[in-house]
């Protein structure tokens, strides 16, 4: 396009010349003369043709071009800028794109079902006042006026996590993971099995038949796709269920790990009696979320007199958007995550604004000359915003490359943080709009120097900006810079600093017991064969006989949950007959073999451990910890001999409490106040004193665990314990090992990841201060070295000038740490939902973040100081 | 000294007054650049100084605006590229005919009055 309108332009002029040549050639003169006269009379030939490209429609994209290219020889030349600035933004925007990556996922990115805006899910929503909490689990009596009243929804009830069953079929054994769903579930989702059917209302009732759908790839897996499949029946933990439907490929719940699911058979007891359940609705066509709330609040005063609530507090339920609900509880996170890396962006861009200025600085020189020879200051900013855009894309290309390693290797961790239904990857819209993000970066960091500097006087830059001398007002405005970098970069660190003092002083809470030489296994008893408490007993004691058996162990026992873990919840009713109020009545509950205290070693504190005398036929007995006691009996002298009734049932169930221990650390199963490990008030029964009923319940739900204390290392241990188990039932393996150091890693996994992340986030705050602090002051040195060199030329000392060299960037830094601790005191509130077992104004993070970022400050400016010590001051005045 | 500016008032009316001369002579016949440069030294008999070069920047503007239309044709066995009035052309001629008469006739009532 623009190859043949130079063409033309050329021939145009070229014919102009000719015929005025031939014209003075005509009237006399010798054809050398005539050319010249006619190029005199046409003028500056190529400022004319300039003027005319001006006018082509395409010539932008060549002015582009030519300041793209202009602009890589300038960053060619000063690498060492070019590179600092480079990797700055490539950090920034490669932490910013994998951030968003994951906030595009948690709050973006529409669920994968059809018309998803129209999805909900019901949530129950307490209020006090003007406190008000949100809970999604729902239980039987929250599901039945739903589903006989809720007439502006299409609802479904199910069980929102999966739990691991044994599957067997055609001789094929697999561990799988399996999901409870109620009638129309699928449908109210808008997906329909790919063969075959969902479950009927009819079937999904207590003693329903029991059927199955499966996932696309266990389908393709075991039946090799065979469409047959649907009729057939397979063995899930022992009982044989008939296959219904087939799910599509894609299709995925909220358990992303389900491959099988079966019908829930909501009733009033079992699972149904707790929060065990939640409600998924779709708005019928032409209903606006406003009114199904309407019509759920009239349908939730029914609810809230089935349930015993507090005086004062109203419960309602309320319909949310399921990509709301999926994520409820990682919503504040993911927002706090984004909001650091924000910063360290938005710190990022002050340091490399303050880089472009310092160059500015040395550039002015070129600027003014420019300007002089009549470049138009609109041009030269625009050729210094095209580095800056230039700097910003190449920045983000980096990022971006970053990103993609990032989230390689975040993704398995942060798909189980947030409960994500696919791995993070980077996708389109992520990509597009950090490039925005890139450019608006490029634009605003470059056209504030640009602007700075084309504003010079050019008399007196012309002069002075060979030697440097200029910029007093620039070296103001870049200590603002540096100095709101350290203000932003201590917020960044004493949150991390917060965060990892969390995790430490989790980690380092005495567990209570000894943790070494033990292993434990888990083991699911969701098994037909073990209904019954002589027949699961029979189990622990034939597995627990085997292990014994194993050379190198002391002593084995087997537990409902494990320290570390989360434990079963249960309410006390009342201790001897007095009752305890309803709202504080919880416990943790375990069930476990004689041994078991023993095993762990935990400190009997009065009375006595269980022992083989403790059976079903024996009086209830129970073992509580130093917390019950505190909590529900603390001014009882003689708490041994006291009766824990759970139920307030008859006096025969009540638990006579005939040990007390020392407490344990448990993961916390209820309210946040407690933290993320707590010592809880818990009790622990023999397991031969459980119902039927009780283990019927429990193993739904909940995998005991084998607990092996061996004598120093035992080779072969896992396969041993394995086969151990198989000699007691062939069908029964052991699900995972793990050491008790493992267990506790996986219960402060979150505090670990949230420390990891904003500890990354906050390393790179600190390197980009450094940056900063340490660009200033080479710059000042660089500047002063004439007065530097004067003064050392008159008989300073050395270390007098490096102090005032110095001196500036420390004070600054000063400045800017006083003020970002200020600032970290409202910012830590913020993070108050991640802290535990300490405060948010945790005296010690702030005084190590305050003493960390002052010695970084004086390395920083001591660096470029240093370089004061080799200054010849002969040499330095000679120079000028 | 402070701020370095471009715009000059005056490169403004020159432009104008060009730009109405280029559209006058083209309202004869159609011609090429050569041809409107001698046209206009003739019709000026020499007065008005005008750079040749300069003319040719005008001529992309009147023809980018629509006022001009051009076609290549060939003189003497060369290519030479003729511009012609367009109808919107011949608008703006009358268009700016008028508002020159007036300014010169403002003009030249000011010196009357001020003689």
């Amino acid at each position: 396009m623009l190859k043949k309108f130079e063409k033309r332009l050329d021939r145009e002029m070229r014919f102009h010349l000719d015929a005025a040549t031939q014209a003075y050639i005509a009237e006399g003169l010798p054809p050398e003369e005539a050319r010249r006269r006619a190029l005199l009379d046409f003028g500056a030939l190529e400022l004319a043709k300039d003027e005319m490209r001006d006018l082509h429609p395409f010539r932008w994209m060549e002015q582009i071009g030519r300041a793209l290219r202009y602009a890589g020889r300038q960053l060619r030349k000063s690498p060492a800028f070019t590179v600092t600035v480079l990797l700055t933004l490539a950090l920034c925007i490669g932490a910013n794109t994998a951030i968003f990556s994951i906030v595009d996922q948690v709050f973006l990115r529409a669920l994968p079902y059809p018309d998803p805006n129209r999805l909900m899910m019901l949530a129950r929503s307490y209020h006090k006042g003007n406190l008000s909490d949100t809970a999604l689990g729902q239980s039987f009596r929250t599901w039945e006026p739903v589903r006989d009243h809720a007439r502006l929804v299409d609802s479904a009830v199910y069980s929102g996590g999966s739990g691991g069953v044994n599957l067997f079929v055609n001789n094929h054994v697999e561990y799988v993971q399996k999901q409870e769903v109620g009638a129309g579930f699928f449908r109210v989702l808008g997906i329909q099995p790919l063969i075959g059917r969902e479950f009927t209302p009819q079937e999904d009732v207590p003693g329903g038949p029991p059927l199955a759908v499966l996932s696309y790839g266990l389908w393709r897996r075991i039946f090799n796709g065979d469409p047959g499949a649907v009729g057939l029946s397979i063995d899930l933990a022992g009982a044989s269920y008939t296959i219904v439907g087939i799910m599509p490929k894609t299709f995925q719940t909220d358990a992303p790990q389900a491959q099988i699911w079966t019908p829930l058979r909501p009733s009033v007891g079992g699972k149904g009696s707790g929060w065990n359940y939640q409600i998924l609705a779709r708005l019928k066509p032409g209903v606006n979320a406003a009114e199904a709330n309407a019509q759920l609040a009239s349908i939730s005063q029914s609810i809230a007199a089935r349930f015993h609530i507090p005086d004062g507090v109203s419960i309602a339920l309320k319909a949310i958007p399921l990509q709301t609900g999926r994520t409820l509880d990682v919503r504040t996170k993911v927002k706090l995550m984004w909001a650091a890396a924000g910063l360290v962006l938005l710190i990022g861009c002050m340091n490399i604004a303050g880089i472009l200025l310092a160059r500015s600085v040395t550039r002015s020189r070129e600027i003014a000359t420019r300007l002089a020879l009549g470049g138009a200051r609109r041009a030269v900013i625009g050729q210094l915003l095209t580095e800056s855009i230039l700097l910003a894309l190449l920045g983000g290309g980096l990022g971006f490359l970053l990103a993609y390693f990032i989230l390689q290797g975040m993704n398995t961790i942060s798909t189980a943080q947030f409960n994500l239904a696919e791995p993070l990857q980077l996708n389109f819209f992520v990509l597009l709009l950090m490039t925005a993000v890139s450019l608006l970066a490029g634009v605003i960091f470059g056209l504030f120097p640009a602007i700075e500097v084309t504003a010079v006087d050019l008399r007196s830059a012309l002069a002075e900006a060979g030697r440097g001398g200029t910029g007093s007002r620039r070296q103001r405005k870049r200590q603002m810079l540096v100095f709101a970098e350290v203000t932003l970069g201590v917020v960044l660190v004493v949150s991390a600093g917060l965060l990892l003092r969390t995790l430490f002083t989790l980690l380092h809470i005495d567990p209570g017991f000894q943790a070494k030489n033990v292993v434990t296994a888990s083991l699911s008893l969701q098994d037909a064969r073990y209904k019954t408490t002589a027949d699961t007993t029979r189990l622990f004691r034939n597995s627990l006989d085997q292990i014994h058996a194993i050379p190198g162990i002391e002593s084995a026992a087997v537990a409902l949950s494990l320290p570390y873990q989360r434990a079963l919840n249960l309410n006390i009713a009342n201790i001897s007959g007095r009752p305890v109020a309803r709202s504080s009545g919880l416990v943790n509950f375990v069930y476990a073999t004689p041994g078991f205290f023993e095993a762990l070693r935990i400190p009997l504190l009065r009375g006595r451990f269980f022992t083989d005398r403790d059976n079903a036929g024996a009086p209830k007995v129970a073992v509580v910890d130093q917390a019950l006691i505190d909590f529900y009996l603390p001014n009882t002298p003689d708490p041994l001999g006291q009766q824990i009734n759970l139920y307030g049932g008859a006096k025969a169930d009540a638990l006579t409490i005939v040990g007390i221990i020392n407490n344990i650390l448990q993961q916390q199963g209820w309210g946040a106040e407690e933290g993320p490990l707590a010592r809880l008030p818990q009790i622990w029964v023999p397991a031969a004193q459980l119902s039927d009923r009780d283990y019927q319940l429990i193993q739904q739900f909940m995998s005991p665990s084998w607990v092996v204390r061996t004598r120093g290392n035992v080779p072969g241990l896992e396969q041993k314990m394995r086969q151990a188990i198989l000699a007691v039932d062939p069908r029964l393996p052991f699900s995972g090992f793990h050491t008790i150091d493992e267990l506790r890693t996986g219960a402060v996994a979150q505090q670990r990841y949230h420390a990891a992340l904003f500890s990354a986030v906050a390393g790179l705050a600190i390197l980009l201060c450094m940056l900063g602090v340490y660009g200033l002051i080479a710059q000042s040195v660089a500047q002063r070295t004439r007065e530097f060199g004067i003064r050392l030329a008159l008989g300073a000392k050395t270390d007098n000038i490096i102090r005032a060299a110095v001196l500036p960037g420390i004070k600054l830094s000063v400045a800017g740490i006083a003020c970002g601790i200020v600032l970290s005191l409202f910012a830590a509130r913020l993070l108050k939902s991640l802290i535990w077992g300490i405060t948010p104004t945790d005296a010690t993070t702030f005084i190590s973040v305050a003493t960390l970022l002052i010695i970084v400050a004086i390395v920083a400016s001591l660096i470029p100081a240093l370089q004061l010590v080799k200054l010849d001051p002969a040499q330095t005045l000679r120079d000028e | 000294m402070a701020r370095h500016e471009r715009e000059q008032p005056e490169a403004e009316l020159l432009q104008g007054t060009l730009d109405l001369l280029i559209l006058k002579v083209l309202a004869l016949e159609p011609l090429h650049g050569y041809g409107i440069a001698q046209r206009l030294k003739q019709i000026t008999r020499d007065a008005l100084q005008i750079r040749q070069g300069s003319l040719y920047p005008a001529l992309y503007r009147l023809e980018k605006r629509g006022y001009l239309k051009a076609t290549w044709k060939t003189v003497a066995g060369r290519d030479a590229k003729f511009y012609a009035l367009t109808k919107a052309g011949e608008r703006q001629l009358e268009h700016e005919s008028a508002g020159w008469e007036r300014l010169s006739a403002v003009v030249r009532l000011v010196l009357e009055t001020a003689k």
